[in-house]
């Protein structure tokens, strides 16, 4: 089995395009990082002098440790009052991070308070914990980059494997295959452990260097602070409390979730159709689709069981948690995460008896 | 040992593929003739359990091949008609990739391998690419993936398709000494692949088997249908298209007809010693036009 297994991940990494994706993914990556990185960021001392690069995180930092904890309309009008631009001209974005987020909720266009509390931005959060504030922009930067890399990485994924199956059918190999001893069991479950081992390798090994990236860039500062504060608004739908360390923890599961789910439907796909081109553009609308329904009233909960939602994650992370009798809320996160294996196993039994009844022709 | 076929049909839509075909297969050679479209393939693929009949069964030593599953694959090799290989492994590799499907330990599969690349004629050849092959060279290749679990039964549907003739010879020499208490059947339509190596003829037409016997017998039964005619050359386009000619051969003015027919085709026509290949043409003749 072991060796049926290496035969079949040896095939998934034939194919040049499926390097050049890889590629693909690791310069997107790498240039998103060098975007969002600590070479990317600046902030405003009080004599209005500009700093960028490592420089300008420690200032954030250190601004942002002076008002770190609870977020109170006290802290908020401070801040305000501490680094609102005084003059008509100045811009109220690049100023720090503190500033940049509190302005954003909480400042008029002149920069003074709007005289909302804190729970009046947030309709939604329902949890009794009030909301904590850190500096956060590693944290936001990492999420936001796992985002946008893993919906590429979705792409990765469909290219890759969509062959699996099909691309036996249009050989001709399939009459080989399925006339060998192992041919309709055991190399099926090779292909499909194959392919999930490429999944988590690739999507795994993605995320790991991006992980150890970000916390050698930026460090683990902030990580208490809560996900909805932050200045480029995601996440303030979240209604409970969910500090960065969570969200990091639960989009992982999410990333990695979506990537099985994906890898699922293609296999299950790729052991129907005929080809690999028709398994690409099907496996390509099964990904792609579910992202138009946002706008069609499906909810949340049916949306999130699809890769590209879970590869977005701040969709399902907006979902209330679920309660059981003890009072113990439960993230719908682990729902995608039950969802993702349950569609594993499927893709075991189900591609295993679509392989092995396929009729040769 | 002995597989039997029960009434086996299929029918795709309007066709009917293969026509309750009854047979029982013994140790040997079978060489199954037939033109293309008469439902060998089909057969074949059902004899392999990678097409379902419509109806009737396969019993392999009384018991259903369908049930047997695994047990019945580890005693079956097969090459198909097209013979579909991966381009970028060496023919080295995909036989431990074959060998591994068929459940062959990995050490013996090494030997296997190389046993059977030398038998082909590939171990020069072993860390090439398959894409880099020739068509003969990539049949041989299949011959020997069908061969490296030592199969009890042995499917090869148009085996020597794309071999040159001294492949072709190497390959009858190479059925010959492996058909030992084995059952081989192999399809074409190339009459001469198994006029020497069979040790009997399934003939099949229109999905049903209309004839079946040693070589020798049934090219007997062809004895009074084969005819040799001299004619004049402008004549001989005019006498192709009356009968059924196996063979044509210019002589001066004259050509010499090798003529197949139930009656004496003319004067002078002198009665010839049949061979596989007239009688086949004897069945196929429309079709073989057709094509």
């Amino acid at each position: 089995m072991t060796q049926m297994i290496g035969f079949e991940f040896g095939k998934i990494f034939k194919r040049k395009i499926v390097y050049v994706a890889i590629l693909c993914i690791i310069l997107l990556g790498g240039a998103m990082f060098q975007g969002r990185g600590v070479e990317g960021e600046i902030a405003m001392l009080p004599d209005g002098t500009y700093i960028e690069g490592r420089e300008a995180v420690v200032y954030d930092i250190e601004v942002a440790s002076r008002y770190k904890g609870e977020l109170t309309e006290e802290k908020i009008q401070n801040i305000l009052e501490e680094f609102s631009p005084r003059t008509k001209d100045a811009a109220f974005w690049g100023i720090n991070t503190t500033y940049n987020m509190v302005a954003g909720f909480w400042g008029e266009n002149d920069g003074s308070w709007n005289g909302m509390g804190v729970r009046d931005i947030f309709p939604n959060y329902q949890d009794e914990k009030e909301m904590v504030w850190n500096y956060n922009t590693g944290w936001l930067s990492y999420l936001e980059m796992g985002i946008y890399t893993m919906v590429f990485m979705g792409f990765l994924l469909v290219i890759a494997l969509s062959p699996v199956f099909s691309e036996e059918y249009t050989r001709g190999t399939d009459a080989l295959i399925l006339t060998a001893r192992y041919g309709k069991r055991q190399c099926v479950w090779a292909k499909i452990i194959a392919s999930y081992l490429f999944t988590i390798f690739v999507t795994g090994g993605y995320l790991l260097l991006m992980t150890i990236g970000y916390f050698m860039e930026f460090g683990l500062v902030g990580g208490e602070a809560s996900v909805q504060l932050n200045n480029h608004f995601l996440f303030q739908d979240v209604p409970y409390f969910l500090s960065y360390i969570q969200a990091a923890g639960y989009c992982l599961v999410l990333w990695i979730g979506g990537s099985l789910i994906l890898t699922a439907i293609v296999l299950l796909l790729s052991s129907l159709c005929k080809s690999s081109f028709i398994t690409i553009i099907a496996a390509l609308a099964c990904y792609m689709g579910p992202n138009f329904l946002g706008q069609l009233r499906v909810p949340a909960e049916l949306l999130s069981l699809n890769p590209i939602w879970c590869f977005f994650a701040e969709k399902t992370l907006a979902i209330p948690k679920m309660f059981a009798g003890n009072g113990a809320g439960m993230s719908y996160v682990w729902v995608v995460a039950a969802f993702a294996v349950l569609a594993v196993g499927i893709s075991f039994g189900m591609g295993r008896r679509i392989f092995a009844r396929h009729q040769v022709t | 040992m002995e597989l039997r076929l029960d009434r086996l049909t299929k029918q795709y839509k309007q066709k009917l593929a293969v026509d309750r075909i009854d047979l029982n297969l013994k140790c040997g050679v079978y060489g199954l003739l037939g033109a293309n479209g008469a439902g060998k393939t089909t057969l074949m693929r059902m004899l392999c359990d990678i097409q379902d009949p419509t109806s009737g069964e396969i019993f392999y030593n009384g018991q259903n091949i369908r049930k047997m599953g695994e047990e019945y694959r580890n005693i079956l090799g097969y090459l198909p008609q097209n013979f579909g290989y991966y381009p970028e492994f060496t023919a080295y590799k995909f036989l431990l990739y074959i060998a591994s499907l068929k459940g062959i330990g990995k050490e013996k599969a090494k030997l296997r391998a190389l046993e059977l690349l030398d038998i082909v004629g590939l171990m020069d050849e072993k860390k090439r690419k398959i894409k880099t092959f020739s068509g003969g060279m990539k049949q041989r290749l299949g011959i020997a993936q069908a061969m490296l679990n030592e199969p009890e039964i042995l499917i090869l549907d148009e085996p020597t398709a794309g071999l040159d003739p001294k492949e072709r010879v190497r390959f009858r020499n190479l059925i010959s000494s492996f058909s030992q208490n084995k059952i081989v059947l192999l399809s074409t339509h190339i009459v001469s692949d198994v006029e020497y190596i069979a040790d009997e003829i399934l003939v099949m037409k229109d999905g049903r088997l209309i004839h079946r016997g040693a070589p020798e017998v049934i090219t007997k039964e062809a004895q009074g249908l084969v005819w040799e005619c001299r004619v004049d050359s402008k004549l001989a386009g005019q006498y192709v298209e009356e009968y059924n000619v196996g063979n044509l051969k210019n002589a001066g003015d004259e050509t010499i007809l090798r003529i197949i027919s139930d009656t004496k085709p003319m004067e002078g026509a002198i009665e010839a010693e049949p061979t596989l290949e007239d009688l086949y043409l004897y069945y196929f003749s429309e079709e073989e036009k057709g094509q």
